[in-house]
């Protein structure tokens, strides 16, 4: 890894502390959406030759039921619908 | 869901100036980076081959009131000097610019050695590739010597990291030193922030 990205994880960011990053973000019913679809759809990353099965417990070998299911559906319409068209996401990030 | 997802997505439309439904977001950032870290990363990127090893040492050290000391060993300049940051200014094009200011270390003849440094094309992370390089189109430096103080343009920093789509984002409130530490602070808006421009440009 990076010297300069091992430092700041493994200093836990004690080299920022005082750290603050404060404010909203606005979001539409559009971009909600579209995140929604991109959940809906992401499709698993096959695994590389060679690499060690996942454990069985984490259940992350086991087929995607879910995506199985979706996929079988004549009818999938999924959204979020926003009373005032517009979420706002509130940001505290501080660093002690 | 994955992050990366999130991440590419938000990334992707940011890239393409694409604000459509995030209009109005404001984050105040204010980060401090400590003495320690800063001259950790100095020394790596000195240790780096590829990056900055033509200098032998560049450390920094009592970082209060908005000025600080830095040592630099360089085969141009081997000195101790005392420099004070002022406040984020626009140039003429309406790009931000900080200006640091020699205070004490630095003779005339060095200012004029530095001079001609500054001519060469490089960016702050990568000095030597461009010191040996020897171009002298100075359209690329984020940087410009200007009599005992040395002018930082931000804008065009960012636009050299890759960064530019958060140009038109970023409103810079200020950088100082406190406490053994330079303090970032701006805020990401996702306007233009062309309404804060002063009225004259």
């Amino acid at each position: 890894m990076n010297p300069i990205i091992r430092r700041i994880t493994e200093n836990r960011l004690s080299d920022f502390k005082g750290l603050s990053i404060e404010g909203e973000i606005p979001v539409s019913e559009e971009i909600l959406n579209e995140m929604l679809q991109l959940f809906l759809h992401q499709k698993k990353k096959p695994q590389k030759t060679g690499e060690p099965a996942s454990p069985s417990s984490s259940g992350e070998d086991s087929p995607d039921i879910s995506q199985i299911i979706i996929e079988s559906l004549d009818e999938n319409d999924v959204k979020i619908e926003l009373k005032e068209k517009q979420a706002v996401l509130k940001v505290t990030v501080r660093k002690y | 869901m994955s992050a990366n997802i999130l991440k590419d997505y938000f990334l992707e439309k940011l890239e393409n100036h694409d604000l459509t439904g995030m209009e109005g977001a404001r984050l105040a950032c204010h980060i401090p980076v400590q003495e320690n870290f800063l001259n950790f990363l100095m020394n790596t990127l000195i240790a780096s081959p590829d990056k900055m090893n033509d200098f032998k040492e560049l450390h920094f050290s009592e970082m209060s009131d908005d000025e600080f000391l830095v040592k630099i060993d360089h085969k141009i300049i081997d000195r101790e000097i005392r420099c004070k940051i002022h406040e984020i200014e626009y140039t003429g094009h309406s790009e931000r610019e900080v200006e640091i200011e020699f205070l004490k270390g630095i003779k005339f003849y060095e200012k004029v050695l530095l001079g001609l440094f500054g001519k060469v094309k490089y960016n702050w992370w990568f000095f030597k590739n461009a010191l040996e390089s020897g171009e002298e189109d100075e359209s690329g430096a984020f940087w410009k010597l200007s009599g005992s103080k040395i002018k930082i343009n931000l804008d065009v920093l960012l636009r050299q990291q890759n960064l530019a789509f958060l140009v038109p984002m970023v409103d810079w409130k200020g950088i100082i030193t406190k406490n053994n530490s330079i303090i970032i602070d701006f805020e990401l808006k996702t306007e233009h922030h062309e309404s804060n421009y002063p009225a004259n440009n």
